[in-house]
């Protein structure tokens, strides 16, 4: 009898987690299988699997709507923006953490005023403001200077983890003479390297989604969008003609499946580096 | 003496400084002056081509006349709605899989990493294919939901304001509930083992464990996990920017999606400074009850 009740037991189990599993993973097939259907299919079945496997939606996104260019920009400001956002958050919680200048108080109070002040949207205009007197309108500088991280929750995670490792290197380093410069370059980084690694994952992922920015920076020039505001962009201009799915979701799938390779070998440090800002929290 | 002194400390602060320099000004530039401009904006008259006129409070006056401004305070009723639904749909769920991942599951890691996916994948693309799938025409899940009998064949989801409302709810609950799984599981694992070891020799069966150990020990970290995600979904979007683009009327149009339309209008002209009050109302009202998730949750550590 007991053996029974743990053997439904076992069944409930994996029934919940494999039907959540599919739940999950569902969208991300159904938007792979529909950009391999042609175009006629996808207007008038409504299968999950393609009766036929073409590839001409992903053609057509790179021969005609200039896809290849739109990943370049998803890559350029990933790539630069997890550069500058690493070094922002870094050098503030290095500084932070061990060393002592006036209005260290004000700067750590005014970090914590912008993470609770919730604007939300309404700061997207006085940063366009900015970029519109600084004539950056138009170009990749102004998407990466919006879209990076200058000083967040991350700032502290780095400020505890130098000062976890204490200032003994810092000081014996200052006693002998190493600038600032110097100690934050050769002793600060380096011993920062495993919070760089997870946390630069985490930058280049968030910058790759990132959509409000770079979606309304770009109303006027739309050879800087990056892929996933080219795909909505895309989305809005054809309205609700369903002729265009297959290249919406073709771009879709370029957007997602990148993110998805990348997770399944970094995952543990993605999965480390959000518990370890939970038991913070 | 002390100004000597305050003169070292300040010939100590500027190698810091010059170090910070390229960062501050960044933080300063993207961080900071959204909120000065938000101050100054709010007592103004601007609509972005115009010179700026000086009014006072008079956009405060504005939004607090409930009556006419009504489309801004309903725009909440729904935000606080989406909030409490999405909650109590996504903490159980999330609650339940930290449950089974953490347990003697096989393939767990697998699970654990697999439901937290799509926390990470660019949303706005996930609730474009979101919005095909759920098409009037041959979307694969209407097709499903009319073949279940649950609706009839060629009704439009989207275009309803309560179905809308619920697939806007349960897209964010599909993105977010990993999040706060990792966030259970963090809990969990701080249970000391003995516990449960002690609960064994006593003969506990896995269902006692899970109401007499687990749940209360679990209690004060959920209060946390609950609140935590009340207070996101405040500033939430959600999908409705793609999904019904706040429509039918407003009648899908959360408050931050609100406050994005007044600066970012598609037709009519631009409101920047009644526009800035709004968004400081609001920044009011989430602090406001920010403030008291903080204090509960400090209250509860002290205990």
């Amino acid at each position: 009898m007991r053996k029974y009740i743990k053997l439904i037991q076992n069944a409930g189990i994996y029934l919940f987690l494999i039907t959540l599993s599919i739940i999950v993973l569902f969208p991300i097939a159904f938007s792979i299988m529909g950009s391999l259907k042609p175009v006629s299919e996808l207007l008038t079945d409504s299968g999950f699997w393609p009766h036929k496997v073409v590839w001409s939606n992903y053609t057509r996104a790179f021969k005609e709507a200039n896809f290849l260019g739109y990943i370049g920009n998803s890559v350029l400001y990933a790539s630069v923006g997890t550069v500058i956002s690493m070094f922002n958050v870094c050098v503030l919680g290095f500084c932070i953490a061990n060393q002592e200048f006036i209005g260290k108080k004000a700067l750590r109070l005014s970090i914590l005023a912008t993470m609770f002040v919730a604007l939300g949207p309404m700061t997207l205009y006085p940063k366009l403001e900015i970029m519109r007197n600084l004539g950056l309108t138009g170009t990749r500088l102004s998407i990466i200077l919006g879209t990076i991280t200058t000083a967040g929750a991350e700032v502290f995670i780095f400020e505890a983890y130098f000062k976890s490792q204490g200032r003994a290197i810092d000081e014996a380093a200052s006693l002998d003479g190493c600038s600032l410069f110097q100690r934050f370059f050769y002793i600060g980084i380096p011993l920062a390297k495993p919070m760089i690694g997870t946390f630069s994952i985490i930058f280049f992922n968030r910058i790759w989604n990132d959509f409000f920015w770079p979606y309304v920076m770009t109303f006027t020039n739309t050879r800087i969008q990056p892929l996933v505001v080219a795909v909505i962009a895309l989305k809005d201009s054809t309205g609700e003609a369903a002729t265009e799915w297959g290249l919406l979701l073709a771009g879709a799938s370029l957007a997602i499946l990148p993110v998805v390779v990348v997770y399944v070998f970094t995952s543990r440090w993605v999965i480390s580096g959000v518990t370890e800002g939970a038991v913070k929290m | 003496m002390r100004s000597s002194d305050s003169a070292k400390k300040l010939r100590r602060s500027v190698p810091a400084y010059l170090l910070l320099a390229p960062t501050l000004i960044l933080f300063f530039a993207m961080g900071i002056y959204p909120i000065i401009w938000a101050l100054k904006y709010c007592l103004y008259n601007y609509d972005g081509t115009t010179v700026p006129i000086y009014v006072g409070l008079n956009n405060f006056r504005k939004i607090f006349d409930f009556h006419s401004f009504a489309t801004y305070w309903t725009s909440w009723g729904r935000t606080l709605m989406y909030a409490l639904i999405k909650t109590a749909i996504e903490i159980p769920l999330a609650f339940i899989s930290a449950l089974l991942v953490s347990g003697k599951v096989r393939g767990r890691t697998f699970f654990k990493t697999l439901f937290y996916m799509p926390q990470i994948l660019p949303s706005f693309a996930i609730f474009m294919v979101f919005g095909i799938m759920l098409n009037p025409f041959n979307g694969i899940i209407t097709g499903y939901l009319s073949k279940m009998g649950v609706i009839t064949p060629g009704y439009n989801l989207l275009s309803h304001t309560s179905t809308a409302f619920l697939i806007g709810v349960l897209s964010d609950t599909w993105i977010f509930f990993g999040l706060n799984m990792l966030f259970f599981i963090a809990g969990l694992t701080n249970i000391p083992k003995d516990v449960y070891e002690s609960a064994s020799v006593d003969g506990a069966t896995d269902m006692q464990r899970l109401f007499y150990i687990t749940i209360p020990m679990m209690a004060r970290m959920s209060q946390v996990i609950i609140m935590l995600s009340l207070v996101g979904c405040l500033k939430a979007m959600g999908s409705y920017f793609i999904l019904t683009k706040g429509g039918p009327g407003h009648s899908t149009e959360l408050t931050f999606m609100y406050i994005y339309n007044l600066f970012f209008p598609s037709g009519t002209t631009a409101q920047y400074g009644l526009g800035a009050a709004v968004a400081v109302v609001s920044a009011v009202i989430v602090g406001f009850i920010t403030a008291i998730y903080q204090l509960v949750t400090e209250r509860m550590q002290y205990d």
